[in-house]
């Protein structure tokens, strides 16, 4: 007997279910159509990776008898295409989320923005057009991305905006190089980076409370958050003296962070804003403590202290008057 | 002993069900507030990232619990002998936990139980190392026993996981032994696999099984990748070389037709089992077996350029997606293509690949590199 078939037998025990809507249930979960939405979509890109893959290589490979002017007006035609497909299929502007019909139309614009940056690209290495003026180079796709990402109401788009626009000031957001690929012995980068974090979580709150782009907030306050936190503690850890010019930041980002995630339900922001707090309050501890008791008191402060953020995940709901899951977001 | 309420996971699946039935108007509401309430109890079942929270927590709890215990008692009866009496309190601690706080999977109790495990592997060490024998496979079998008891009474599927690999691994070695052991070992390995499939997918059907479906699963899908990847005939050629110590290029294996045989009709019996079953593993299994076979030819019979290769299977894949979402909008065949909720994981791991790939296209543009390469990088955009 299998499980669904046991908890009918049992609710019918209990009289919560007619004879014939048991069998109706059973039907309907026997021939409950299996949604292949994810297989397929995977399917889609990873098909479309590899044919673009394979095109690159061609390419690569002929690039002699094709010519790089050739190629250059093919990927324009392309970018171009793509743009005006979006353009096409879009509707119009809303403050509010967007659901679109047509299927492929997100799609598209990602293809269109990917094409944009690579033609750009191209174009920069063949003709040289934007000189030295790297600045320009870097800032012209961050400002098409963030408008078509707010106009066409695509967050994907968004973040490839956003992560353009830090590269512009000089600072890698993508959330697993942010470490790796900034270099935070530099003081003037750190600060550069928290600035950065504070105008995207800025960003994300005005989305929020202003009621524009709402569902906008998780992007800004993600990217923005991580380089926040990492460059203040990377300025934690390096400055000597004033330690709090970075702890305060850091405290009150937690702070948001928690309320943040206490509202929206994002509990993703509970677990950074409990994470980098954590990091941030026992390096302080280590500071201000003495050495000698270190080594004594070391090993039962962070068994202790695990224990007790294990403990505050375990009753954060009572704590922080979550609503229940029931009721909640409307992204 | 298990150590879950297995009363709450019945009342778990029960509320999921109902709610189901409900959004989809085959309960009433006044019967959805009944089944809720005769199945009030369920475990504490947190958000994704709480979960990590919990684990990432749980561990370095665990470890500087430790740490601070072996700092207390010293090394009193053997490192050994305090790392059990450690474990043994934390099972105990962990048991009350999962009481108290109706745990079943959230995190902290995944952490715990590894955590267990790890500290009755000082003890077999000793033993294994006290009886000089030098076959690690001998240690691999003492272990074996902690993860039977261990996946009886938590059904933990990493766990269970592990065990099934511990099996392979002991079969595996004590056939290398021989010449002849050597030569059965692909046909070892399917049994094997396909004993674990069989038993598995048994027992999925049983409502006594209940508390272990997860490990169930887990063991299960092993399985399938196992059978495919023990007969697929590159994973053969390779090996046998390797473990003969023929060298490079491999030599031509005997049964070559049978491995080429069963390299391309194990996807396909993937394909079609998922297919009759309705069942998104096999279906998915399927296709990865068919990229592997795909690979395999062209590694011995380069009769295609790769980038001919890579076209080809692109534009196959593509358009046969293309056209499935399209045709799947109605239900056909037992299948659908509904868009399935938005959730903050998946729009978690999309930002950091499309933030990664930005960074990585922009970056590009100092020296060239173009060519699809780091554009097309959207492909990894939806995991399951």
């Amino acid at each position: 007997m299998n499980p669904l078939s046991f908890l009918l037998d049992e609710w019918q025990q209990r009289h919560l279910l007619t004879n014939e809507q048991r069998v109706q249930l059973e039907t309907h979960e026997r021939n409950r159509p299996v949604s292949l939405y994810l297989l397929l979509r995977s399917l889609l890109y990873a098909g479309i990776l590899l044919f673009t893959s394979g095109v690159g290589v061609l390419i690569y490979n002929n690039i002699d008898t094709i010519g790089h002017t050739a190629l250059i007006a093919l990927l324009a035609v392309l970018t171009v295409g793509s743009f005006f497909y979006v353009y096409r299929t879009s509707v119009p502007f809303s403050r509010g989320l967007i659901e679109n019909e047509a299927k492929f139309s997100d799609f598209a614009l990602l293809i269109a923005c990917t094409l944009f940056l690579i033609l750009e690209g191209y174009v920069q290495w063949r003709y040289n057009v934007f000189g030295t003026r790297y600045g320009l180079a870097t800032v012209l796709p961050a400002v098409l991305f963030l408008f078509c990402a707010y106009r066409f109401d695509h967050r994907g788009v968004l973040s490839m905006g956003l992560t353009a626009f830090a590269s512009w000031v000089g600072i890698t957001v993508a959330p697993m190089e942010v470490l790796s690929n900034n270099d935070f012995n530099d003081m003037r980068l750190i600060v550069t980076g928290v600035l950065l974090g504070i105008l995207y979580i800025g960003a994300g709150v005005a989305s929020e409370r202003m009621d524009f782009k709402k569902h906008f907030s998780f992007t800004y306050l993600l990217l923005g958050g991580n380089v926040f936190f990492i460059g203040s503690l990377a300025g934690l850890f390096r400055s000597e003296g004033w330690a709090f010019g970075f702890a305060l930041p850091i405290a009150a980002g937690c702070w948001l962070f928690v309320n943040h995630a206490r509202r929206s339900q994002s509990f993703l922001f509970l677990l950074m804003a409990v994470v980098y707090g954590y990091i941030a309050f026992t390096y302080l501890l280590f500071e201000v403590m003495n050495e000698a008791l270190w080594a004594f008191f070391g090993m039962f402060y962070v068994a202790a202290s695990t224990g007790g953020v294990i403990w505050f995940f375990l009753n954060f709901k009572k704590l922080l008057k979550v609503r229940d899951e029931q009721q909640q977001r409307q992204r | 002993m298990k150590a879950y309420n297995e009363t709450l996971l019945l009342n778990e699946y029960a509320q999921k069900m109902a709610k189901k039935w409900h959004s989809e108007r085959l309960l009433s509401t006044e019967q959805l507030a009944e089944a809720v309430q005769s199945h009030a109890q369920v475990p504490y079942n947190p958000n994704l990232f709480i979960k990590i929270g919990l684990f990432l927590f749980g561990n370095v709890c665990f470890m500087f619990g430790g740490g601070f215990v072996f700092m207390i008692l010293g090394e009193g009866g053997g490192f050994a002998f305090t790392a059990l009496l450690y474990g043994f309190g934390v099972t105990f601690l962990l048991l009350r936990l999962i009481k108290q706080k109706q745990l079943h999977f959230a995190g902290v109790d995944n952490a715990l139980i590894y955590g267990i495990i790890g500290a009755t592997m000082p003890l077999i060490f000793e033993v294994y190392d006290a009886l000089r024998i030098n076959e690690f496979w001998v240690g691999v079998l003492f272990c074996l026993p902690v993860l039977v008891v261990v996946v009886y009474s938590f059904g933990e599927p990493l766990v269970a996981l592990g065990a099934f690999l511990s099996g392979l691994f002991i079969l595996a070695s004590i056939l290398m032994k021989n010449p002849i052991g050597k030569a059965l070992l692909p046909f070892a390995l399917m049994i094997y696999a396909a004993v674990f499939f069989v038993v598995t997918r048994n027992l999925s059907q049983k409502s006594s099984a209940f508390y272990w479906k997860l490990a169930i699963y887990w063991v299960n899908t092993a399985a399938l990748v196992l059978f495919y990847a023990a007969g697929n005939y590159f994973v053969v050629r390779e090996l046998n070389a390797e473990l003969n110590g023929l060298g490079s290029p491999s030599p031509e294996v005997a049964f070559a037709g049978l491995f080429w045989g069963f390299s391309i009709l194990i996807p396909v019996l993937y394909l079609y089992g998922g297919f009759r079953w309705r069942n998104r593993t096999l279906l998915l299994l399927g296709l990865l077996g068919i990229v592997a076979t795909i690979l395999t030819v062209r590694y011995y019979h380069a009769m295609l350029a790769i980038e001919w290769v890579l076209i080809l299977v692109g534009v196959v894949a593509a358009i046969s997606a293309f056209f499935l979402i399209r045709s799947l909008k109605t239900p056909k065949f037992g299948f659908i293509y509904a868009p399935e909720k938005d959730n903050d994981e998946r729009f978690a791991i999309e930002m950091v690949v499309i933030s990664q790939m930005t960074q990585n296209s922009h970056s590009a543009e100092k020296g060239v590199e173009f060519g699809g390469g780091d554009f097309a990088g959207g492909g990894a955009e939806d995991k399951y």
